[in-house]
């Protein structure tokens, strides 16, 4: 962990508010982008964001400091805003387990979305279209590597799966994605094939 | 047709998270399959359109959402074995605490009262009034129909007649009275709890930090709530967020020269940003006012506005009292304390441009206001070095009026 991230913990802890307050300033974008990208409305991501350093202030006692401190706010941000989609329709699981039995299909109501079209590219407008059709778990996997660069281990502790896990669930993101994008291309990954674990 | 391993082999090279070993195989793999040097080529440019889409910002008010929100809650603690030990203790303790006070405050409230009442109007224990012996199966028996009306008691015999004994005087009904109310001055600590004043209770208001874009320095609204927080005597730390801190930097130092402060900066902290190294920065200066220190920023805003991407230079900006991690700060960075109050700061008034000029005017006269600027990231005491020396020479007692700012320069995201 860095040494600003570390003094401004110290600080809060101790007492000193504010102190969190530059985290937040810190993170806020990064982690808002992210949360945009995977939730594709803007409202929502910024309660989720919300949500996220709260939850952070309340838990900040429990952090060991043994992982960067924006990982530890990601793997947050990914289940508070995991739950926020469950809680606003219906069951997403992390781990590809739902009590349906399955990854959630295509998320219909993030097209809909009236801010979500506001300001965009045709080229983002096209993507944030395929992006909605894939799984939460395939779309947040897209978004921490492909948009905010974390490395295949980040994302590992991000999202509480094996590295090997990352590496497949990646490729059949970004193979449903190519697919999606361009519909002509023949699919490569096998509907049927499981994520390989390590 | 590639296997599941080749193509989770090229999706990994599209990552750039292969070993070595992997390196060679994908190498291999490309040489001798074409399907794999395509697969390659459109993973490359899946992954690049979603690198390439614009970064969303957070809302500005969000900060400021969040920092209302944690404010009336204090950081979870966590419960240790020791306190889990104790436990059990802390409870019976409490209940027998309550189950004592309890007691002692029924049984003190009336009989309390009684007792005392007794002890003034009964007679004494030794009195001659002394009540006749009577059997006590007479007296469950006065109890029965056909006792005295009149106030007696008429002892009954066995077979139910009515002895014929002289009767016996019972002592009046005592009307009790209640004592004294005790007096403060009395002292009695648990009975006159009634009777301690109530003082009204204070309304604390919370040191929230204010939170501006630093790019608005330079318009009235914010220049306004500038000169409002800078009031506080005890001095301010500004952190501003920026995602080029030495470009940032500069500009804070452009800023400080265009209103007349003297700007030193630190050797080793020169080199870093002519690099640039994207380090926090920090200036300290503590001999401007708060109308001077309102000028510097809008001189800030004023030529980052200038600049064509003037937000990647410069972000949010937090002000916060300062306390003791400032003074810490300050400790460690000039090896110096942080100065002490000398009074009210403020005189109330509005920065027009008509007094912005005057102020910048009152600077450059003066002739005696500095800065420095330091690395932040480094915290080692760089008191040693020539150029802060020349600052600390400079620094003189502080004088009145004047507001002790140190501005953090840090990196955004």
């Amino acid at each position: 962990m860095n040494h600003d991230d570390r003094r401004l913990i110290a600080e809060v802890l101790a007492g000193n508010t504010a102190a969190f307050g530059e985290l937040v300033t810190r993170y806020q974008d990064r982690l808002f982008n992210v949360a945009y990208r995977v939730l594709d409305n803007p409202d929502d991501a910024a309660d989720v964001v919300q949500d996220v350093f709260v939850n952070a202030y309340q838990s900040l006692k429990a952090f060991k400091g043994d992982s960067e401190l924006f990982t530890w706010l990601y793997r947050i941000a990914f289940n508070t805003a995991i739950s926020f989609k469950r809680r606003k329709r219906g069951v997403v699981r992390i781990d590809g387990h739902g009590d349906d039995g399955g990854l959630d299909p295509e998320d219909r109501s993030l097209d809909t979305a009236p801010e979500a079209s506001m300001e965009r590219t045709e080229d983002e407008r096209v993507l944030a279209e395929a992006m909605a059709k894939l799984s939460a778990e395939h779309r947040a996997v897209l978004v921490l590597k492909d948009i905010d660069g974390l490395k295949y281990e980040e994302i590992a502790e991000v999202m509480g799966v094996p590295i090997g896990t990352v590496r497949s669930r990646l490729h059949r993101a970004r193979s449903e994605l190519k697919s999606l994008l361009d519909p002509d291309a023949v699919g490569l990954v096998d509907a049927g094939g499981t994520e390989q674990a390590e | 047709m590639l296997t599941e391993s080749e193509q989770l082999l090229i999706s990994a090279a599209v990552d750039g998270e292969l070993t070595p070993a992997e390196a060679k195989a994908f190498e291999r793999l490309v040489m001798s399959e074409p399907e794999a040097s395509r697969l390659f080529r459109q993973l490359k440019e899946a992954s690049a359109r979603l690198a390439a889409l614009p970064k969303r910002t957070a809302p500005k008010d969000l900060a400021a959402k969040v920092m209302a929100r944690v404010r009336p809650v204090a950081p979870a603690r966590k419960v240790g074995s020791r306190a889990g030990f104790f436990l059990p203790y802390v409870i019976a303790a409490s209940l027998f605490l309550a189950v004592t006070a309890g007691s002692f405050f029924f049984f003190r409230g009336p009989n309390h009262n009684n007792e005392q009442a007794q002890q003034n109007q009964l007679p004494p224990p030794d009195s001659n009034a002394v009540m006749p012996e009577v059997p006590v199966g007479d007296l469950v028996a006065s109890a029965k129909p056909g006792a005295g009306e009149d106030g007696t008691v008429k002892p009954a015999t066995d077979d139910g007649a009515i002895a014929k004994m002289p009767p016996v005087e019972v002592e009046p009904v005592v009307v009790v009275q209640a004592p004294k109310p005790l007096t403060p001055e009395e002292k009695d600590l648990i009975g006159s709890a009634l009777m301690i004043e109530s003082k009204p209770l204070k309304q604390v208001e919370p040191a929230l930090p204010l939170i501006l874009s630093a790019l608005d320095f330079d318009k009235v609204e914010p220049q306004a709530k500038l000169k409002k927080e800078l009031t506080a005597d005890a001095g301010f730390r500004l952190n501003l967020f920026s995602k080029n801190t030495p470009v940032a930097v500069e500009h804070l130092q452009a800023a400080a020269r265009q209103v007349g402060v003297s700007v030193f900066v630190e050797g080793l902290t020169a080199k870093r940003i002519k690099e640039p190294m994207a380090l926090p920065y920090a200036m300290y200066v503590e001999n401007l006012t708060a109308d001077e220190l309102t000028a510097l920023l809008a001189a800030l805003a004023k030529v980052v506005n200038e600049q064509s991407r003037p937000e990647n230079i410069l972000g949010a900006a937090h002000f916060v009292t300062a306390d003791t991690p400032e003074h810490k700060d300050l400790k460690e960075l000039l090896g110096v304390d942080w100065p002490v109050k000398v009074g009210k700061t403020f005189d109330g008034k509005a920065v027009s441009e008509g007094t912005l000029k005057e102020v910048v005017a009152s600077v450059k006269k003066s002739g005696e206001k500095a800065a420095v600027v330091v690395t932040y990231a480094a915290k080692q005491n760089a008191g040693k070095s020539p150029e802060v020396r020349q600052f600390l020479e400079k620094r003189g007692d502080r004088k009145p009026g004047t507001v002790p700012l140190l501005i953090v320069v840090r990196p955004q995201g």
